[in-house]
C-alpha cells in the first residue's frame, strides 16, 4: 500500500513538474508569438503611411487608360460553377484596363459550367497555338468568339485548380498572369492598382497579392460591388474582422519584409516565366497558392535573383464567404491540410537556413511553430489548463489574468487592423459597421477562434489519413 | 510555478489603456472622416452654380472669378480636388484659365509655402498639388526633393509632378537622371510621367535612343512604342543589332512600325533571328505592307522551327493576294505528312470556313475562290469546291 503511495506521488510529482515545465514552454511560445505578431502589426501600421499616399496621389483613371501599363492574362479555373460564371465574365471583360485577356478553364465541371459559357458567349472551338510549359490534363477544347476578342475558355478533364491554372497558363500570351477565383468579383481598377505596384519595380516583382474583402450583404449590380455592407449573417460577419486582419494586419507588414507566404488564389498577379520556371502551380493538393508562394522564394533565392513579393491592399477582389458550419469548417479542414503539406514538402527545406533570409529564418519558423504547429500547442494547453486545476497548481487569479492579458494582446490587433482599414480605406461607410467590426472582433474569442484551431486539427486528421476531397463546397448567386 | 502576478496585473492594465487609447482613436478617425464628409457634400451643393458659372465660362477670353464667397479649410481643398480633375481633363485654354484661377484663389502660394517648410507627408502634399495645377515655378524645388527622396510610391509621385510643371525639356531629362539612381526597370513608368510632360515628346525619346546608356535606350524605346515617323526609323534600325534581346527586339518593332518597305538584306537579317517575336513581327510587317516581292521569304518562314512563326507566315502569304495563296497550298502540300504540314492543313481549312461566312465582302469573296481553288488543285481531296461568283 505504501509502495503504491509512494508510486502515486511520485507520478504526481512528475506531472507536476512536466506540467511546470510545459508552463514555461508556453509562457515563452505565447511570448514570442505575441512578439512577432506586435512587430508585423507594428510593421503593417507603419507601412500604412506611405501606402495612402501612394492610393492617393497616383491618379488611376489616367494609368487605366495608358499604353505603358502591362498586359495581362487573367486566368479563371471554375468547377462547378454554373450560377456565378456569366456574372464573374461578364464582370471581368468590363475592367478597367487596356491590354488583357480573359481565360476561363472548366475543371472538368459536373454541371454546366461549359455550356452556359459556350452558349453566352457563342463561342465556337479554335485549335490555337498552345505552349507545353506545363504538363496537365488532357484539353477537350479550346474555344473562342471574335465578337469577344479578349476571351478564351478552356474545356478540359478533371484535374483540380492548379491544373486548371497550368493549362491557362500554356495558352496565355502575356508575360503577366493573375489568378481569379470564379466565384469572386474584382473592382474595376483592381488590376491597374496591382499594376502601379508592379510597374514601380517590374524586374523583382515576381508576385503581388489582391486584397480580398467579404461580399455577403453587399449588393452586385452588372457585376459591380455598389453597396457595400458589413455582413448581416453570423459566419461571414466573424470571417469578416478575420480577414481584415490577416490581410490588412498581417500581409502589409510581411511584404514590407519581403517574407509575404501566400498571394491569396482568389486574386494574384505574378510573373509568368518565373512560375513556369517553378515548375507552374504543384497539382493533387489544397493550398496551391502558398506553394507557389514559396517555390517562388525559394527559386529566387536560390538562383540569387533579386525579388520581391508584393501585397497591394487597395486592389480588392470581393469574394463568398461560406455562411454554414459545414462549408466554413470543410474550407477551413483544407487550408489546414494544405498548410501542412505545403510545410512538410517545401517548409522544411527552407526553414531555419540562412541562405533563405528572412523567409527562411522569420516567416517559415513563424508559420511552422506558430501556424502548422498551433492546433497542438493550444489542445496541449487546454488539457495542461486541467491537471494545473487538478493538481492545485494554479487558482482562479492568475488564470483569470493569463486570458485577459491574452485577450487583450490579441484584441489590440483587432483594433490595429481597424485603425488601418479607417486610416487608409474606410471601405465601410457607416459608424454601425465600425460598432459591429468591433463587436465581432470581440465576438471571435467565444468559439469562433477555438473552433478554427479545431478545424486545422482537424484537417490535419484528413492529410494522415490521406483524405484529398476538395470538400463541401456550395454556389449561390453574388446578390443573395 | 513561480509567477509574478503582480507583474502581470500591471502589464494587462497597461493592455488595456492601450487597447481603449486605440480604441478612442478609431472611432475618432470614423467620427471625423464621417462630418468630413457630410461637410464635403454640402460643399458640393453650395458651389454648384460656381461650378457651372466655371464650365460657361472656360472657354472665353475673360479670366474665371474667384467663388463669391470664402471658403475654410475642408472647402479649399474640396475646391482644389475639382481643379485639379478640370486641369487634368482639359487642354489649352481651359486648362490655362484653370491654373489661373487656382493661382488667383492661392493655392499655388499655399502649396509652394507648404514645399517648403512643411513635414515630408507635406511636401508629398505639396508636390502632387502643384504637379496637378502644372506650376512651373515649383520645379527648382521639385528637384531638389525629388534629390534625397528614397524608392517607394511617393518617388514616383514627385517625378510625375515635375513632368507636369517641366519648362523645357532639360527640366525632364534632370528628372530622369535623378530617378534613373533607384532604377528597377521602371521604364515604362518613367515614360508614361514623361508623357505628362508639355514638349515635344518623340523628339526627347528619339534623342534617349541615340545615347550610349542601355537605361536611356530603354526609356526611348518605350516611350516610341508607337511613333512610326522615318527619323524615328533609322534611329531605331541602328539598335537593331544590339546584344540586349529587350532592346532588340523593342527597337525592330519600332522600325517595322515606322518604314515604308524592308530592303532584303535586312529581312534576311531579321528573319535569322534567334526570337520568335522578331521573326513573327518581320513577317507580319512584310503582310501588312504587301510586299509581294518577298513572298519566297515567307514560303521559307512556313518551315520554321517555331509553330508560331509558321503561322503568322501562312496569315501573311493568305493576305498577299493569288501568289501567295499558291504558295502556301503549295507548301502544304509538300510536307503533308508532318507535323506542319498538318497543322497548315487545318489552318487552310479554318480559313476556308471563316472565309465562307464572309463573301458579302468583295475582297474576302476574291480571297475565298483563290484559297478554295489553289487548295483543290494541290491538297485535292475530291470534296465538291464551289466557287462564289
Amino acid at each position: 500500500m505504501r509502495m503504491l503511495e509512494y508510486y502515486l506521488q511520485q507520478a504526481a510529482n512528475f506531472l507536476r513538474d512536466f506540467l511546470l515545465g510545459y508552463g514555461y514552454f508556453s509562457m515563452y511560445y505565447a511570448l514570442a508569438i505575441t512578439f512577432i505578431y506586435f512587430l508585423i502589426f507594428g510593421l503593417s501600421i507603419r507601412n500604412t503611411f506611405p501606402l495612402q499616399r501612394g492610393i492617393r496621389y497616383n491618379r488611376l483613371q489616367k494609368l487605366s487608360g495608358s499604353e505603358h501599363v502591362p498586359p495581362v492574362s487573367l486566368l479563371v479555373p471554375a468547377y462547378n460553377e454554373e450560377l456565378m460564371i456569366k456574372e464573374n465574365v461578364r464582370s471581368l471583360l468590363a475592367l478597367n484596363y487596356p491590354e488583357y485577356e480573359v481565360i476561363v478553364v472548366n475543371d472538368g465541371s459536373k454541371d454546366d459550367t461549359a455550356k452556359i459559357m459556350i452558349e453566352e458567349f457563342q463561342l465556337k472551338e479554335i485549335k490555337p497555338i498552345v505552349a507545353k510549359q506545363i504538363k496537365t490534363e488532357k484539353v477537350r477544347g479550346y474555344y473562342h468568339n471574335p465578337e469577344y476578342p479578349n476571351l478564351y475558355f478552356i474545356d478540359k478533364e478533371n484535374g483540380g485548380k492548379a491544373d486548371s491554372l497550368n493549362a491557362g497558363i500554356n495558352l496565355s500570351r502575356h508575360s503577366l498572369i493573375s489568378t481569379i477565383d470564379a466565384d469572386s468579383l474584382l473592382e474595376k481598377d483592381a488590376l491597374t492598382r496591382i499594376a502601379r505596384v508592379y510597374m514601380e519595380n517590374p524586374e523583382e516583382t515576381v508576385a503581388v497579392g489582391g486584397n480580398v474583402r467579404i461580399l455577403n450583404s453587399c449588393t452586385v449590380e452588372d457585376g459591380m460591388v455598389k453597396n457595400i455592407r458589413f455582413p448581416k449573417q453570423w459566419w461571414p460577419a466573424l470571417q469578416n474582422v478575420e480577414y481584415l486582419k490577416a490581410f490588412l494586419g498581417g500581409r502589409i507588414g510581411w511584404s514590407s519584409i519581403n517574407g509575404l507566404i501566400i498571394v491569396s488564389g482568389a486574386f494574384g498577379v505574378f510573373q509568368k516565366d518565373k512560375v513556369i520556371a517553378v515548375g507552374g502551380y504543384r497539382g493533387g493538393y489544397p493550398g496551391e497558392d502558398m506553394n507557389i508562394v514559396i517555390k517562388l522564394h525559394r527559386y529566387c533565392l536560390e538562383n540569387k535573383i533579386p525579388y520581391q513579393v508584393g501585397f497591394c491592399p487597395d486592389a480588392v477582389c470581393w469574394t463568398q464567404a461560406p455562411d454554414t458550419y459545414r462549408i466554413l469548417s470543410s474550407q477551413r479542414m483544407r487550408w489546414g491540410r494544405g498548410n501542412l503539406k505545403n510545410m512538410i514538402e517545401e517548409g522544411i527545406h527552407v526553414v531555419f537556413r540562412p541562405r533563405y533570409k528572412v523567409f527562411g529564418l522569420l516567416t517559415l519558423p513563424y508559420n511552422i511553430l506558430f501556424e502548422t504547429l498551433n492546433p497542438y500547442i493550444r489542445l496541449s494547453g487546454l488539457l495542461a489548463m486541467i491537471g494545473y486545476w487538478l493538481l492545485n497548481m494554479s487558482d482562479w487569479k492568475t488564470v483569470a489574468v493569463f486570458l485577459l492579458v491574452n485577450f487583450f494582446s490579441t484584441f489590440i490587433l483587432s483594433l490595429g487592423a481597424l485603425y488601418i482599414e479607417e486610416k487608409a480605406f474606410s471601405r465601410y461607410p457607416k459608424l454601425s459597421d465600425l460598432n459591429k467590426m468591433i463587436l465581432y472582433s470581440f465576438l471571435m474569442f467565444l468559439g469562433y477562434r477555438q473552433v478554427g484551431v479545431l478545424w486545422r486539427f482537424l484537417g490535419h486528421v484528413d492529410y494522415f489519413r490521406n483524405n484529398n476531397s476538395w470538400g463541401t463546397m456550395v454556389r449561390t448567386n453574388f446578390n443573395k | 510555478m513561480y509567477i509574478n502576478i503582480e507583474v502581470a496585473i500591471k502589464f494587462l492594465y497597461a493592455l488595456i489603456i492601450l487597447n481603449v487609447g486605440f480604441a478612442v482613436v478609431v472611432y475618432a478617425m470614423k467620427i471625423k472622416k464621417l462630418r468630413r464628409t457630410r461637410m464635403e457634400h454640402r460643399f458640393e451643393v453650395k458651389i454648384k452654380d460656381y461650378l457651372t458659372y466655371v464650365l460657361v465660362h472656360i472657354e472665353g477670353k475673360e479670366p474665371l472669378n474667384a467663388p463669391p464667397f470664402s471658403l475654410n479649410q475642408v472647402e479649399q481643398e474640396v475646391m482644389q480636388e475639382q481643379l485639379n480633375d478640370m486641369i487634368e481633363n482639359f487642354t489649352g485654354t481651359a486648362r490655362d484659365k484653370c491654373m489661373e484661377l487656382c493661382k488667383r484663389l492661392g493655392l499655388v502660394q499655399v502649396h509652394l509655402n507648404r514645399l517648403e517648410k512643411g513635414s515630408y507627408s507635406v511636401k508629398v502634399d505639396a508636390a502632387y498639388h502643384l504637379g496637378c495645377m502644372r506650376v512651373q515655378e515649383a520645379v527648382p524645388a521639385l528637384l531638389k526633393f525629388l534629390q534625397t527622396h528614397r524608392r517607394n510610391s511617393s518617388l514616383f509621385v514627385v517625378a510625375r509632378s515635375i513632368a507636369k510643371c517641366a519648362r523645357d525639356e532639360r527640366d525632364v531629362k534632370e528628372m530622369v537622371q535623378i530617378v534613373l539612381r533607384h532604377n528597377k526597370g521602371f521604364y515604362d513608368l518613367l515614360v508614361d510621367m514623361i508623357k505628362e510632360a508639355d514638349i515635344d515628346h518623340g523628339v526627347l525619346f528619339t534623342e534617349f535612343i541615340q545615347r550610349e546608356s542601355h537605361e536611356f535606350i530603354h526609356i526611348g524605346l518605350c516611350g516610341l512604342k508607337d511613333y512610326t515617323e522615318p527619323t524615328v526609323a533609322s534611329a531605331a534600325y541602328r539598335l537593331i543589332g544590339s546584344p540586349d534581346r529587350t532592346i532588340q527586339s523593342k527597337a525592330v518593332e519600332i522600325y517595322l512600325k515606322s518604314v515604308h518597305f524592308i530592303p532584303r538584306n535586312v529581312v534576311q537579317k531579321l528573319l535569322q533571328n534567334p526570337l520568335d517575336e522578331v521573326r513573327i513581327l518581320t513577317l507580319q510587317a512584310i503582310a501588312d505592307l504587301q510586299l509581294m516581292t518577298y513572298i519566297d521569304v515567307m514560303r521559307n518562314a512556313l518551315l520554321d522551327e517555331s509553330m508560331r512563326v509558321s503561322e503568322a507566315s501562312a496569315k501573311g502569304l493568305l493576305l498577299l493576294g493569288e501568289r501567295g495563296i499558291a504558295e502556301l497550298c503549295e507548301v502544304a502540300a509538300e510536307v503533308r505528312r508532318s507535323q506542319q504540314g498538318e497543322y497548315l492543313h487545318m489552318l487552310i481549312e479554318e480559313q476556308i470556313q471563316s472565309l465562307s461566312l464572309q463573301l458579302h465582302d468583295l475582297d474576302q469573296l476574291t480571297r475565298y475562290n483563290s484559297l478554295v481553288y489553289y487548295y483543290e488543285k494541290t491538297i485535292g481531296k475530291n470534296k465538291r469546291i464551289y466557287r462564289v461568283v
